[in-house]
């Protein structure tokens, strides 16, 4: 018999998403996101917190939750994840589900799939291009521009396309 | 410009979690047509690797609050 109810376990989110590949392969590749995170997955920057509620049974979570309000977790974690460890081996989980909290506390833009969809083709055609050629009109003035994190151009060589002194002047050290 | 985009987009679709949110593809093939940092304009093509973008909007008017 477990001696616990619930356990629960946050973990932080970042820009890349979260650790739900961990959770949902199975135990064994699941206990590293448990303790620290390996290096690799170790996020650049936290943007939020997930939640996650481990219980032995189903029936755990039937005490717990009549006992809380479940909509308070999101108060600080925007994502929740429940999921079932079994007391004996194999010791596989089972995810009851994930919800989070633009689906409880956010009914969304409103908009359809399509619209959204036409949407996002205005915007990168020719005549939006992301801002560049309606002087940034299409832009919310919180915009945000997530950007791919490259190796620096010295790790491992030069870009071929870039050659000859002139590049190698104009890049110098500072890199 | 020294170089001649070819862009596709394809695989537009909505995020399940966030209803903002529209996920597509990119592919870019980019032509190397001028002289770029001194390498002389060959007419060869860059083929770029597939990317996954997102775009967020607001809820008001439809505009961009995240890119990437």
């Amino acid at each position: 018999m477990n001696q616990y109810v619930v356990q629960i376990l946050l973990v932080p989110t970042t820009v890349h998403g979260t650790y739900d590949d961990h959770v949902t392969v199975g135990a064994k590749k699941m206990r590293p996101s448990f303790g620290r995170p390996r290096r690799q997955h170790r996020p650049q920057k936290k943007t939020g917190w997930h939640l996650f509620f481990g219980a032995a049974t189903v029936e755990h979570y039937d005490t717990f939750l009549s006992n809380v309000d479940d909509y308070a977790f999101f108060y600080f974690a925007e994502r929740c994840t429940a999921f079932v460890v079994p007391d004996s081996p194999p010791r596989l989980p089972t995810v009851l589900g994930t919800a989070t909290s633009s689906e409880v506390a956010s009914p969304g833009t409103g908009h359809t799939e399509e619209q959204l969809i036409v949407r996002a083709k205005e915007i990168i055609s020719k005549d939006i291009n992301f801002g560049v050629a309606d002087d940034g009109e299409c832009l919310a003035e919180d915009f945000l521009f997530i950007g791919a994190q490259m190796r620096p151009v010295k790790q491992k060589g030069l870009p071929y396309i870039v050659t000859g002194q002139a590049a190698l002047e104009l890049i110098g050290d500072g890199f | 410009m020294a170089f001649e985009l070819s862009e596709e987009f394809l695989g537009f679709h909505r995020d399940p979690e966030y209803p903002n949110r529209v996920w597509f593809m990119s592919r870019e093939r980019a032509k190397l047509v001028q002289e770029f940092f001194g390498a002389a304009p060959t007419g060869e093509t860059l083929v770029l690797p597939p990317q996954t973008m997102h775009l967020d909007v607001c809820d008001k008017n439809l505009q961009v609050t995240e890119n990437g």
